[in-house]
């Protein structure tokens, strides 16, 4: 019985990784396709989504019958609660992919404004703090969680960054307008993608420590 | 001491087998020989009593009891037994050692009463008139066939007692000296044997530890040393096995680790079972992470772990290509084959990672080389079939027009050589034609200024200055002088074209540890930071049509490289778009003449 409880654990984080996994790959595609300015790859991105939301009402059933029928207790009571927010993240985050993915699409018919920079950093900084809150997720570290917490100051720099360089481009020449706010748009789901991964990792150690640190709940000891 | 309890048990048992042995050997000589003394006694008694009968029987019939009872008497003591004579009412006559008139009746007495009746006498019992045990026996005194009395003789038992005692004192004693002797040869003995034992005990201790430098010495010919060389001879055996095993393991673990190809290993229980440090790299793992956790804990990609479950439910061997997207996207083949287990699945399954990242830029490059080739060798070719039809159908007899035609047809065809000569170069350079005889230490100096002084006019004309920035003293470099000046040609004339009007060009070197290292540096438009890594590859250009309108071949750089790199030295560029760009490349030292 306490077995069967654990395997069906074990199947839960380990369904919850794989739905991670896609996420991570919807992101990175989605960037992809906007960079290299490849449509098909957008489109695909787009399609594939749908697995993200298979998997999330899979998962969420799953838990509810966990906590329906173990009726689990502490630490497992923490992990299927949590779960079930992480889902939800990660589902928040496969639709910011999509909504990357559709911007592109759109970006890929007019001539570029200029050459991508701060979205590929912004892009490859929210794809390091999504695995990295993957990471902490399975070796259930709580140092590399709170990491992940305070990295997200770098996308919302980095987010106010392209406002401001975008915003001369649109005061130059009304014709970028256009392109320049589907950039800023995507800019502002990569910022929203750092705070679904912060979201997570407060998850993880609200998991692991049973103790919540979100809207400033920090403690002096918390490593900076 | 655990050796003390094989003494003891020794002893225990020895010292009771022969305390038992001692016990019923003593007591059954002692009751045998009290026995056989009785048996002895009683001829002695009946000789005694017939002696006694023959010389009173006369006095009995004369009834003269004074005298009979001085009789028995003189002979009582002459016997050193106590003799007694009664007659056949039971009344005591005459005793050797009591006075008769004061001695009761003794009819009472079993003897008596049996000698009486015409028997033999005998009885062994406790005399209340000489309070000690006694053993008695009485005869009758026959006259004509009338009993008329009885003559009774009688010997204290005390020496038999004595004897009997003797006897037990010497059995206890002798128990006691045995339980002694065999204490010390059950200790001597549990040395011998347990000597042996505690080595064997403390030696496989350390065994287990992995310590098998113990043997135990032994010279002795029974079980125990049996057992010994036996422990030896396993012992022995045992570390040459480990030995070989532990070589084994170290030798795979060599090879795996020495591989460039990833290898991972996954039980049926989906746990990573093995795994060595380039697949660590490859999958981007922190090492030692990964053994011994679940394959999807540690790897993270939608298409490796269904596959690693499909070959571990089903044991199908498989081949595929797979993009990894962290640090970089990366083309990873990945085969994978069960290790066969008892019944159908597989007891694990091993897969193999290659990096073929490279193979499938290499494959591209050359793809678009033979492309560009075509196209390129096509461009200026059909120009000048264009020109030269259109010159046979009539336009050769306009002079004017005939000499433009011919003009450019000599562009295009010059165009044609120059790049069909780089393509020798190339190739040439390519495969390995500068041999170690060509070079010879060179002054770079000398080099730079000459291809300096060709490019003057050109760069005067755009208004350009060249400036050389080399210092007058600057070591020989061991190189291929011709080769060296194709690379500065190459370099200036890129640095001259893409440089705008009044620009400038600079040209400098200076000594490093490893070498010579020069530096083309110019104020042109620059090159896009992803272009940099790629302006070296054959007919690659920035900027396509801008390039062919300054009659370039895409090569130049491309046979930069080559010969940089056939001399041992290496180049890179620098740029900022709009800035300028900087092509550096070093050149090893010629050694000192």
């Amino acid at each position: 019985m306490e077995r069967q409880f654990e395997k069906e654990l074990q199947d839960l984080r380990e369904n919850l990784l794989k739905m991670g996994t896609l996420v991570e790959e919807a992101i990175a595609n989605a960037v992809k396709s906007l960079v290299e300015r490849n449509s098909d790859l957008a489109r695909r991105t787009i399609e594939c989504d749908c697995q993200i939301d298979q998997l999330e009402v899979k998962l969420e059933e799953k838990a509810v019958r966990l906590l329906a029928l173990r009726q689990p207790m502490a630490r497992d009571l923490r992990f299927i609660i949590k779960s079930v927010k992480i889902i939800a993240s990660l589902e928040r985050i496969g639709d910011h992919a999509v909504n990357i993915s559709e911007r592109a699409l759109e970006l890929n018919k007019e001539p570029p404004l200029k050459p991508y920079i701060d979205i590929p950093r912004m892009a490859r900084a929210a794809q390091t703090m999504l695995k990295e809150a993957l990471d902490a997720f399975i070796n259930e570290d709580t140092a590399l969680a709170f990491k992940v917490c305070h990295n997200d100051q770098i996308i919302d720099d980095l987010d106010d960054q392209i406002l401001r360089e975008l915003l001369t481009f649109m005061m130059e020449d009304p014709h970028t307008i256009t392109r320049a706010v589907r950039i800023i748009q995507i800019s502002k789901y990569l910022e929203r993608i750092g705070d679904l991964a912060t979201n997570i990792a407060e998850s993880i150690i609200y998991m692991v420590e049973a103790r919540d640190i979100r809207h400033g709940g920090y403690t002096k000891e918390d490593p900076k | 001491m655990s050796n003390l309890k094989i003494v003891w048990k020794l002893f225990l048992t020895q010292t009771s087998l022969i305390i038992i042995s001692l016990l019923t050997i003593g007591i059954y000589a002692g009751i045998s020989l009290k026995e056989h003394y009785l048996e002895q006694l009683v001829p002695q008694l009946t000789t005694n009593a017939t002696l006694i009968r023959d010389i009173v029987a006369k006095e009995l019939i004369d009834g003269k009891s004074d005298t009979i009872d001085f009789l028995t008497k003189r002979l009582g003591s002459k016997i050193h037994m106590r003799a007694t004579i009664v007659d056949s009412g039971g009344t005591v006559l005459g005793d050797s050692e009591k006075d008769p008139t004061k001695m009761g009746n003794h009819l009472d007495r079993p003897e008596i009463r049996e000698a009486l009746r015409g028997k033999v006498g005998k009885s062994i019992r406790y005399s209340e008139t000489l309070k000690t045990e006694m053993m008695y026996l009485a005869l009758p005194v026959e006259i004509k066939y009338r009993i008329i009395g009885a003559v009774r003789v009688s010997l204290p038992l005390s020496k038999v007692e004595k004897m009997g005692g003797h006897i037990y004192e010497v059995i206890v004693w002798g128990a006691i000296i045995a339980a002694l002797l065999s204490l010390g040869i059950g200790f001597i003995l549990a040395r011998r044997m347990g000597k042996p034992l505690i080595q064997m005990t403390m030696a496989a201790r350390k065994m287990a530890r992995g310590d098998f430098s113990e043997l135990i010495r032994t010279d002795s010919k029974d079980e125990i040393g049996d057992l010994a060389r036996s422990f030896n001879t396993m012992s022995i055996e045992l570390q040459n096995k480990i030995e070989t095993l532990t070589k084994q393991i170290r030798e795979r673990q060599a090879i795996l680790s020495g591989m460039i190809e990833g290898v991972i290993a996954i039980n049926q229980d989906r746990r990573v079972i093995l795994i060595n440090s380039a697949a660590e790299e490859i999958l981007n793992i922190p090492p030692g992470r990964a053994l011994g956790r679940f394959h999807w804990e540690v790897i993270r990609h939608t298409r490796l772990n269904p596959l690693f479950q499909e070959v571990l439910e089903t044991g199908a061997q498989k081949m595929e290509e797979i993009i990894l997207h962290y640090g970089g996207e990366r083309i990873l083949r990945v085969q994978t084959a069960a290790i066969p287990g008892e019944g159908g699945t597989p007891w694990a399954m091993v897969a193999v990672f290659h990096d073929i990242t490279q193979i499938r830029d290499l494959e591209r490059v050359r793809k678009e080389f033979v492309a560009n080739v075509s196209h390129e060798l096509r461009t200026p070719l059909t120009s000048i079939k264009g020109f030269v039809e259109t010159l046979r159908n009539g336009a050769v007899s306009d002079p004017e027009k005939s000499l433009r035609f011919l003009e450019i047809i000599e562009k295009h065809t010059e165009r044609l050589n120059r790049l069909i000569t780089d393509l020798l170069n190339l190739s040439q350079i390519e495969s390995g034609k500068t041999e170690a005889n060509n070079l010879k230490p060179v002054n770079l100096v000398d080099v730079v200024s000459r291809v300096i002084s060709n490019f003057r006019e050109i760069a005067d004309q755009k208004g350009q200055k060249i400036k050389m920035n080399i210092p007058s003293v600057l070591p020989h470099v061991l190189a291929d002088k011709e080769r060296i000046e194709t690379v500065m040609e190459n370099l200036l004339d890129n640095a001259v074209k893409y440089t705008p009007n009044n620009g400038e060009v600079t040209v400098s070197a200076f000594e490093k540890d490893d070498g010579v290292q020069v530096e083309v540096a110019d104020t042109g438009i620059g090159i896009p930071p992803k272009d940099i890594p790629r302006i070296f590859e054959r007919f690659y250009r920035v900027d396509k049509a801008r390039s062919r309108e300054l009659g370039g071949t895409g090569l130049g750089l491309s046979i930069v490289k080559h010969i940089i790199e056939t001399h041992g030295g290496k180049v890179r560029a620098e740029s900022e778009a709009g800035k300028g760009s900087r092509f550096i490349f070093n050149l090893p030292k010629s050694p000192l003449l």
